[in-house]
């Protein structure tokens, strides 16, 4: 997959350089580009905390929904009990 | 199965599993190799998500708009407003992340991209339709002005960003002749997370809704405003 995007990449896009103007559309990386993807960050495994935070901020965010939901549920079935 | 107003309802644990699996896989799952975009391209299952999610809300309060003009059931009009205030804190959403990725991509905040000005025209058109609310007191008239006002804002908030983008000149993929996301850049690993994204969030989006309708219709019961049965209202 890489290969081909590579290999896709011609000299057509040579010019085009980290300061110029906003590009009309995404260009595969070209060759001898320096590697702006963060493959480093990923290799010493630290990226893993940060998915931990993500997934964790979700969990929490997925029980206050339900408490939430409860909450609401409560309220619902103790009005009806009043009538 | 468990009804819509159980907390653990399976659409409601299906929106977590989504986002949960596009949180992971959004940051682990191999993407393609791009000039200026680099790493920003996961953007596209997080930032992208928020406009599918509005669409869809904005969709709803048009449909269920109608359904009050036929019925005059002011829980209709309750399910429209809830929609519509879901749809915008979506819309805000997007447009706040799409100006950090536009930031670190195109140069600036908020470029001339028509895009980005249609957008925030189409959230002024739904602001007008929230202060209109306000501004009348009687309950039944409110909601009959205000689903016209929504018939109307739907189609133009269509036009504005789905339509009139494409034809002009636009930074958006997709948009004044650009080839879309899709055309050269998305396989088949990235199409399956910015899929479930979008899921997750409509999903997501539409289970604030129904919890804030279902107060609300609480509330309008207590006020003698609705009479008939709560049960239906999810």
């Amino acid at each position: 997959m890489l290969g081909l995007l590579l290999a896709a990449s011609t000299n057509v896009f040579a010019q085009v350089t980290e300061k110029s103007i906003p590009l009309k559309k995404p260009i595969p990386l070209k060759k001898d580009a320096i590697d702006i993807m963060a493959d480093s960050f990923r290799a010493d495994g630290k990226i893993y905390v940060v998915i931990t935070v993500v997934a964790t901020i979700l969990v929490g965010l997925l029980i206050y929904m339900i408490l939430l939901d409860k909450k609401i549920g409560k309220l619902e079935k103790e009005y009806k009990d009043q009538d | 199965m468990l009804s819509n107003s159980s907390p653990f309802a399976w659409w409601k644990i299906l929106a977590f599993v989504l986002l949960m699996y596009g949180a992971i896989m959004g940051f682990m799952g191999n993407v393609p190799r791009m000039e200026q975009l680099g790493e920003t391209i996961r953007n596209l299952y997080f930032h992208v998500p928020m406009w599918f999610a509005m669409t869809l809300f904005l969709l709803i309060a048009f449909a269920y708009s109608i359904v009050y003009l036929k019925t005059g059931n002011l829980k209709h009009d309750r399910i429209v407003v809830e929609f519509t205030r879901t749809g915008m804190f979506f819309g805000i959403l997007g447009l706040l992340t799409g100006m950090m990725w536009a930031k670190f991509t195109w140069g600036a905040f908020w470029t001339k991209d028509p895009k980005l000005n249609a957008a925030a025209i189409a959230m002024l058109i739904y602001t007008a339709y929230m202060i209109l609310r306000d501004a009348i007191a009687d309950e039944d008239k409110k909601a009959r002005i205000t689903a016209v006002y929504n018939i109307f804002a739907f189609p133009a908030f269509m036009a504005l960003i789905y339509i009139m983008p494409r034809l002009t000149d636009s930074l958006h993929p997709g948009n004044g002749g650009n080839p879309g996301f899709n055309a050269y850049d998305r396989d088949r690993e990235m199409n399956m997370i910015f899929y479930s994204s979008i899921l997750g969030f409509m999903l997501l989006g539409t289970w604030i809704t129904t919890l804030r309708v279902r107060l609300r219709l609480w509330a309008d019961k207590k006020d003698g405003l609705i009479t008939n049965s709560i049960e239906h209202a999810s």
